[in-house]
């Protein structure tokens, strides 16, 4: 994230890095709630 | 074009226009004038800030590439937990630079509608990637399963069956091509070329079917498969204890044919019935042949018994039901009665194995 200079990015832009981290999120953290549960 | 091909034509014309600088200044020695500087370096300026924007959109599109990829192709729970630490720290970072900008509530909801195809395709995607290595990876079990010793193909087929029912959301993802580019007005997100996909299915069809693992209605069919009764050898056909045991020992494995239900009950329970089956018929005659028994109860259960004997001290339940068990085994003189004890004694531990399998497995561990 260091070499992205956010100043330069204009908004949609950055709305559309921010959606694409969210939609990793989401998939990171129903990986991990199912390891949870295989693990239970 | 995309933001490489940008960068690249600014730099020529820049090339062009500062060629044009040099020969004006060799041919005239100076620049047409103060006002043509000034422009030229106004637009040198633009250009290098143009340049600089498309070098943050390709760091952009690299970052959540590189993000999606190490998130596919990993399944270590400490990894994700960590590209989960950054992805969160990326994700602070956008929202506070977000917030200096101020943008007014309405537009901000804008924005989100009109990009939150990316948060599903992005999500969508890393699926598809998973869906591809976990296929890879069962296949390439598959094929090395043929050289797994006996032991670790038990274990295989006990985990596959966990790990395809873990995977079911990966493995029941589309295989359809559509996912390899993703737009964005960064630039296109694009994958590594995938393979042919066609195939993995029957793949996977396949490798469970030759694996042969239990299926569901198997659970419910008796543990035993009776033969029809052959006749029962008399003691006094034999001369020595040795020769009395080996047959018995024959006979009982011809006559009781053990399916164990449950992977994961087969080798506690293998041992139990290995040690059943090698009890002999006791009778105070036979004093050798109760020697023999003894031996053959150390050499084959002599480490589960141990186990499974610090196990029932604290479980009345199952210690009322062993000792029974194993208290007709050893005393009961009478052979057709000893007999139909075995048969019962089998039937009662595959029983009571079949409904207490999971917790039997975890005080064995436990008591190991």
């Amino acid at each position: 994230m260091d070499n992205v200079d956010l100043e330069l990015l204009d908004n949609e832009e950055l709305m559309e890095l921010l959606a694409a981290l969210e939609g990793m999120n989401d998939e990171v953290n129903k990986e991990l709630e199912e390891e949870e549960n295989k693990d239970e | 074009m995309n933001n490489e091909e940008k960068i690249a034509k600014i730099k020529e014309e820049r090339k062009e226009m500062l060629e044009s600088v040099n020969k004006s200044l060799k041919e005239n020695g100076s620049v047409v004038g103060n006002d043509a500087k000034d422009a030229l370096l106004t637009v040198i300026d633009f250009d290098e800030k143009k340049v600089k924007k498309y070098e943050a959109l390709i760091n952009a599109q690299e970052l959540i590439e590189e993000l999606t990829l190490e998130i596919a192709n990993t399944t270590d729970v400490e990894e994700i937990m960590e590209i989960r630490k950054k992805i969160n720290s990326c994700i602070n970072k956008i929202k506070a630079e977000l917030k200096k900008r101020d943008i007014p509530e309405e537009r901000m909801e804008e924005y989100q509608s009109k990009v939150s195809y990316l948060r599903k395709d992005i999500a969508k995607y890393i699926r598809f990637l998973k869906r591809e290595n976990n296929i890879k990876e069962l296949e390439n079990s598959n094929k090395n399963y043929d050289n797994l010793s006996e032991e670790d193909q038990k274990l295989f087929k006990k985990n596959l069956k966990n790990e395809i029912r873990y995977n079911a959301r990966y493995l029941s993802e589309p295989k359809e091509d559509k996912y390899e580019v993703v737009k964005t007005s960064f630039g296109d997100l694009k994958f590594p070329k995938k393979q042919e996909t066609k195939n993995h299915d029957d793949s996977i069809k396949s490798l469970i079917a030759q694996i042969n693992l239990p299926k569901a209605e198997e659970k419910k069919e008796s543990s035993l498969e009776f033969i029809p009764r052959v006749s029962v050898p008399e003691v006094d056909d034999f001369s020595t204890a040795e020769e009395y045991l080996d047959n018995r020992i024959n006979f009982y494995n011809q006559q009781y044919k053990i399916i164990p239900t449950y992977e994961y009950n087969y080798s506690f329970l293998g041992n139990i019935v290995k040690l059943i089956k090698n009890v002999p018929i006791y009778s105070e005659n036979k004093k050798a042949a109760l020697k023999m028994h003894r031996d053959s109860v150390l050499f084959y259960g002599g480490s589960d018994l141990r186990s499974y004997t610090a196990y029932i001290q604290k479980k009345n339940s199952i210690r009322q039901g062993l000792k029974s068990v194993f208290s007709r085994s050893y005393l009961l003189s009478d052979e057709g009665q000893c007999l139909n004890d075995h048969n019962r004694c089998i039937e009662w531990l595959m029983d009571y194995c079949d409904n207490n399998s999971l917790q039997i497995n975890y005080q064995m561990k436990k008591a190991y």
